[in-house]
């Protein structure tokens, strides 16, 4: 009951991520107006057969820019968790299986980090290199490393003086040999589960930044300034605040959904 | 007792070093504050006269205990851009921040605690599947998309209160707190669906116990095992939750306030943000800072005292 519970899960995050990846190429294919192109006859167009979300206060389509945002979410979050990842994996990584007193060292600096709500840190780290995209990208991405190594550092500690190992390096494999491709992949499934909360929380971290101004720049849209932008106009136009609104919520929903898959 | 004054030392250590920390990075990457605050364009002589005047020239470690004591004792040193005191600009915005924070936890509480009971209690109900699937939809919503939703039902449909008509503490404290009841319960959804799946999770998870069968065994009602045995337990790994839940929310409030124009310190950390005023970045960083941390502590004690298994381990 429990697995089908899961496997259900899984099924339908997974298809929400694949109908948000379908519309997502659609806004590349399909021959829609430019997300950013400006039309004043258009200001406020209601949703119509011609722009199925209406247009937004500059008479932007915004069918077209919430596809161009969701696309530009997706990456920011792809390049954040693809540095917490890797970061994440080759602290946790060395931490883990060396311990020693470098371990204890990083892992206090790390607990402190964690302690830290990463909207708070990922600010810090705007704060010093400005607004942007690529600052967004590598401030959420720093901000991400310690809980990936706390995750992987977990995972290394436990296996590294289970039978497997052992007989490894008696048959005198080096470490790095031992790390990357006898304890890596038992780690696949725990590592998977954090990517998949990463892609989650990353999502929503971009959305927030966006939000504040200090991610995605103008005129380059976004599901965060879009919904900011929108806020003004609540009463007179909806459906502006709407779609990004409900983009947003799919994404998150559907990494929410396969993560929740992946739990014990 | 000499737990308690661990974590409190543990503490201190680490706003030496978060604060040490932050004040490095500002210092080296930030560039040079005298220009910062003069222009590209002054003159050598004021230049020069400026750094005698900001120590900018002693070594950094210097500096660094020289802005953390009188940091302690009330000066965060002068806004570049206002160039007004950085205290006195953010002093009365703590308020704000901490009602927010504060409001959005007893919310998240008054909400998970009682449907985490009881769903638990009563698995596979109408109301136990519909919280389940209610869960998983608000644990999606971003706060301040929520925050936007509450403002067009309550604010805009319902006309519960004026979208955009906050009013100061200090002014009308009753209409303060209704007005923050509203991006209050943005903040708390989100973490209350969390907290609910938690409790139940671990309700559930103590019904096959042991102790849970003893209890029964010696006619304890369904509520008396349920309260005076289970809770106590099943809620130690919520009780975690909560913490983390809190100072999430400390944080989250500077995005919940920018959705309803609260002028807290999110506002004031954003526009310092993009006008590179670093001295009061650095306030309210160590500000918000001190303030998780000192959450953190708090819940390590309070999780000790209600189990006293931990403080013996250490």
């Amino acid at each position: 009951m429990k697995n089908r519970i899961k496997n259900i899960n899984f099924i339908l995050g997974a298809s929400i991520i694949c109908f948000m990846a379908l519309f997502i190429l659609a806004g590349k294919i399909l021959p829609l107006r430019d997300p950013n192109a400006i039309d004043a006859t258009l200001k406020f167009a209601k949703p119509s057969l011609a722009h199925p979300f209406g247009c937004d206060n500059f008479g932007r389509e915004i069918l077209s820019r919430v596809m161009q945002g969701s696309l530009s979410t997706f990456l920011i979050a792809l390049g954040t968790v693809f540095i917490g990842t890797i970061f994440g994996v080759i602290i946790g990584a060395a931490t883990g299986y060396f311990g020693g007193v470098i371990d204890e060292i990083l892992m206090r600096v790390n607990d402190a980090i964690f302690a830290f709500p990463s909207i708070l840190l990922a600010l810090l780290f705007i704060s010093l290199l400005g607004p942007g995209t690529y600052q967004v990208v590598i401030a959420l991405g720093i901000a991400f490393v310690p809980s990936f190594a706390r995750i992987v550092r977990g995972e290394f500690l436990k296996n590294r003086n289970m039978d497997y190992v052992k007989c490894a390096r008696l048959m005198g494999a080096s470490h790095l040999r031992i790390m990357v491709i006898h304890i890596l992949p038992n780690t696949l499934r725990v590592l998977l589960n954090a990517i998949l909360i990463g892609f989650n929380n990353a999502v929503l971290a971009e959305a927030s930044m966006s939000f504040l101004g200090i991610g995605v720049q103008p005129p380059d849209p976004s599901l965060g300034r879009m919904l900011s932008e929108a806020q003004a106009y609540l009463f007179k136009a909806p459906n502006y605040a709407l779609f990004p609104g409900l983009a947003l919520i799919l994404l998150v929903l559907g990494f929410g959904l396969m993560s929740d898959s992946f739990e014990k | 007792m000499r737990y308690a004054l661990k974590k409190f030392v543990t503490m201190v250590i680490t706003i030496i070093m978060v604060t040490l920390f932050v004040f490095l990075a500002f210092n080296l990457i930030s560039g040079d504050p005298v220009i910062s605050i003069l222009g590209t364009d002054a003159t050598p002589e004021r230049v020069e006269a400026l750094r005698r005047e900001l120590h900018l020239d002693d070594p950094v470690i210097l500096r660094y205990f020289r802005w953390f004591f009188n940091f302690m004792r009330g000066d965060m040193g002068v806004s570049y851009s206002y160039k007004i005191n950085v205290r006195s600009m953010i002093l009365e915005k703590v308020p704000v921040t901490a009602t927010m924070a504060i409001m959005a936890f007893f919310l998240m509480i008054i909400i998970a605690i009682p449907l985490g009971i009881h769903t638990s209690k009563h698995q596979g109900s109408a109301l136990d599947r519909t919280v389940i699937i209610l869960n998983q939809i608000i644990m999606s919503i971003p706060p301040f998309f929520s925050g936007i939703l509450l403002t067009f039902i309550f604010g805009r449909v319902l006309k519960l209160f004026t979208p955009g008509g906050y009013v100061s503490y200090q002014k009308d404290f009753g209409s303060f707190l209704w007005y923050m009841f509203f991006p209050s319960l943005a903040i708390a959804l989100p973490k209350a669906t969390m907290a609910i799946k938690l409790l139940r999770g671990s309700l559930i998870s103590e019904y096959n116990m042991d102790y849970v069968r003893t209890a029964y065994s010696k006619g304890n009602s369904t509520n008396g095992v349920l309260y005076g045995h289970m809770l106590k337990n099943a809620i130690l790994p919520v009780i975690t939750f909560l913490g983390m839940a809190l100072t999430d929310m400390i944080a989250g409030s500077i995005i919940v306030e920018q959705v309803f124009s609260i002028p807290g310190l999110g506002r004031i950390l954003l526009t310092s943000i993009s006008n590179r005023d670093y001295p009061v970045v650095l306030a309210i960083i160590v500000i918000i800072s001190a303030m998780v941390l000192l959450v953190n502590m708090l819940i390590d004690i309070i999780y000790s005292l209600i189990d006293p298994r931990i403080s013996f381990e250490e």
